[in-house]
């Protein structure tokens, strides 16, 4: 079976364009794919055209909105897709050391005891949450070197991290007030409603160094997958290797859960079906993982703004609704692989 | 070309071999014995520098010179020491000419061709047929001779394996040693630990390791004894003679 054919990657960029497309063009008002178009070229300067209403609406709301869930679902099927590799599980996702609690706690606090009324404060507050965690976590990990070769221990440290801070806010909500609390909880279940211009820049200036110090680390990822002893056997440094994987994917994960909250199975759904699709080599899989996350969460939040329109759901429920089944299946047909041997 | 110098480790409290001394050389097949728990992993883990020794160290051959194995970096010394680990479990499903290729990784900033070394590879343990084939459609013979493939594309001067014949019906078994003793011809320095005393008879040199340190080292007739392998494997051995000149056949006899 061929994998990684220029036909595959042809197809991939063709299905971004089209998620990207039709996620722009549908929602709760109509804007004419000529609004959309002039709108556009005017913004960029290369035609001069009186800027509709509607053109408007598309470039300041609907248009960096999707622009946001492509990065961040790239991102998620990054950091997923390196997860995946670092704890040789296909059923690793970007979450599993705890830091979207990180975040969640932050934020929880940002809304308790910060100033009503700052944009930037809530997914700073998230993001250094988040990466506290990861930092608590790479901490713990250095006092024993061991911990990075002992998968389950790792995972272990990430869910008591991912305990504690589910915990401490629980607190910080169950003491907040009604509004404060409400302000939250939008934002727990995902949400790209924050996607604005100035956010994009600043996701894109943080996300791109990670995303590329992180595909870089393709090949050795490969080798990391046989097991740490043959990985060290091939030349590779396993300690500091995933210490670097551990802390970029964390970083990348934070900045997604700063901006978007806690969106779910992304990260593990993607990886996952691009590694039958695209083969499990990192160097195809990471950047495919990218391209595949770019088209399909912009395509999910286009499902919930629509769905009950003109509710809006949380992102992060319709992730779940596909990701969910999908996880199920994956468990079943692994559990059935293991009955077999 | 490869030498333990006086190596002592312990897991924790655990002693697990104390002061062994031993050197690989080129056109060598050594066979590694011992009974269970010896230390022939642990051994071989030392000799190949991913574990340290707790007292002595390890020095190689490179370029004429002798230097500390533990002084060259991860990637100088994956170009000299090749391992083939009894058991090796990739996480994912790659085809065999993914896996071969790995054993470029050390090699990867070089400007060699690695396609024809991985091919070379591949030819020379006989996968070249299963190339586009997936390593989970594989028997355990197969799989034993692509993680064999993938060790020679790092163009090692040492080769190190541990219990290759572990899961091998017998031709596959002697399949493996013809190959084994061909890569020694051609220069290797090749160690391999077995359980089964019988294919430690075709080494040119034999190590037993047992209670904590080496018993014997030397040629297979000097090492394959009753007086060493009773001593070792606490168990009453018979050795049948074969053809003159040739170490004996070893049977173990029950209590």
């Amino acid at each position: 079976m061929r994998r990684g054919t220029v036909g595959s990657w042809l197809l991939l960029l063709g299905l971004l364009c089209v998620s990207l497309l039709l996620s722009a063009w549908i929602g709760s008002v109509h804007v004419p794919i000529k609004d959309m178009a002039f709108g556009l070229l005017r913004r960029l300067r290369l035609i001069s055209w009186p800027e509709t209403p509607l053109a408007t609406l598309f470039l300041d709301l609907r248009l960096p909105r999707v622009l946001l869930g492509a990065l961040c679902g790239a991102s998620l099927s990054l950091s997923g897709g390196v997860m995946q590799g670092v704890f040789r599980n296909p059923l690793a996702d970007p979450y599993i050391l705890g830091q979207a609690s990180g975040a969640t706690l932050g934020a929880a606090l940002c809304a308790l005891f910060g100033p009503p009324g700052s944009f930037w404060l809530l997914p700073l507050c998230a993001f250094c949450g988040a990466f506290l965690f990861t930092l608590v976590l790479l901490v713990i990990s250095e006092m024993s070197a061991q911990l990075y070769f002992d998968q389950s221990a790792l995972i272990l440290v990430g869910v008591a991290l991912g305990s504690l801070g589910s915990a401490l806010t629980g607190i910080a909500l169950y003491a907040s007030q009604t509004d404060q609390a409400n302000s939250l909880v939008y934002w727990l279940f995902g949400s790209l409603a924050l996607g604005q211009w100035p956010q994009i820049a600043l996701f894109s200036a943080c996300a791109l160094p990670m995303v590329i110090l992180l595909v870089q680390q393709s090949h050795a990822l490969d080798l990391l997958s046989l097991g740490d002893t043959m990985a060290a056997h091939l030349g590779v440094s396993v300690v500091p290797l995933k210490r670097r994987l551990l802390l970029f994917s964390s970083v990348l994960t934070a900045l997604v859960v700063a901006f978007c909250g806690t969106i779910g199975f992304v990260g593990l759904v993607v990886p996952h079906m691009v590694r039958k699709w695209m083969g499990p080599r990192h160097n195809r899989l990471l950047p495919s993982s990218c391209l595949l996350g770019a088209a399909f969460l912009p395509l999910c939040d286009t499902v919930s703004r629509s769905l009950l329109a003109p509710l809006e759901l949380p992102v992060g429920i319709v992730t779940a609704l596909i990701g969910v089944p999908f996880f199920l299946s994956l468990l079943l047909r692994r559990l059935r692989k293991v009955k077999a041997c | 070309m490869l030498t333990a110098h006086g190596c002592s480790f312990s897991y924790g409290e655990r002693r697990v071999f104390s002061d062994v001394s031993l050197s690989l050389h080129p056109y060598e097949l050594l066979a590694l014995i011992g009974p269970n728990g010896a230390g022939k992993t642990t051994l071989l883990h030392v000799l190949s520098g991913i574990q340290s020794p707790q007292q002595g160290h390890v020095t190689i051959q490179t370029d004429g010179k002798e230097e500390e194995l533990f002084g060259l970096s991860v990637d100088e010394r994956a170009r000299h020491i090749a391992v083939v680990e009894q058991s090796v479990a990739p996480a994912f499903d790659f085809s065999v000419k993914e896996m071969v290729s790995f054993g470029r990784y050390p090699h990867r900033h070089t400007k060699h061709d690695h396609s024809s070394i991985v091919n070379e590879s591949m030819e020379a343990v006989g996968v070249s047929l299963l190339s586009d084939r997936m390593l989970s459609e594989l028997s355990a013979g197969e799989k034993q001779r692509v993680f064999l493939a993938l060790a020679l594309a790092q163009k090692p001067r040492v080769l190190l394996l541990d219990e290759p014949l572990s899961h091998l019906d017998p031709k596959h078994q002697q399949t493996m040693i013809s190959l084994l003793q061909t890569l020694a011809q051609k220069g290797l320095a090749v160690l391999w630990s077995v359980h089964e005393l019988n294919w430690a008879r075709k080494a040119d040199r034999v190590a037993l390791l047992c209670k904590g340190g080496l018993l014997a080292v030397g040629p297979p007739s000097d090492v394959l004894t009753q007086a060493h392998l009773e001593t070792a494997y606490e168990t009453k051995v018979r050795l049948i003679p074969t053809e003159p000149g040739e170490p004996p056949l070893i049977l173990f006899d029950r209590e």
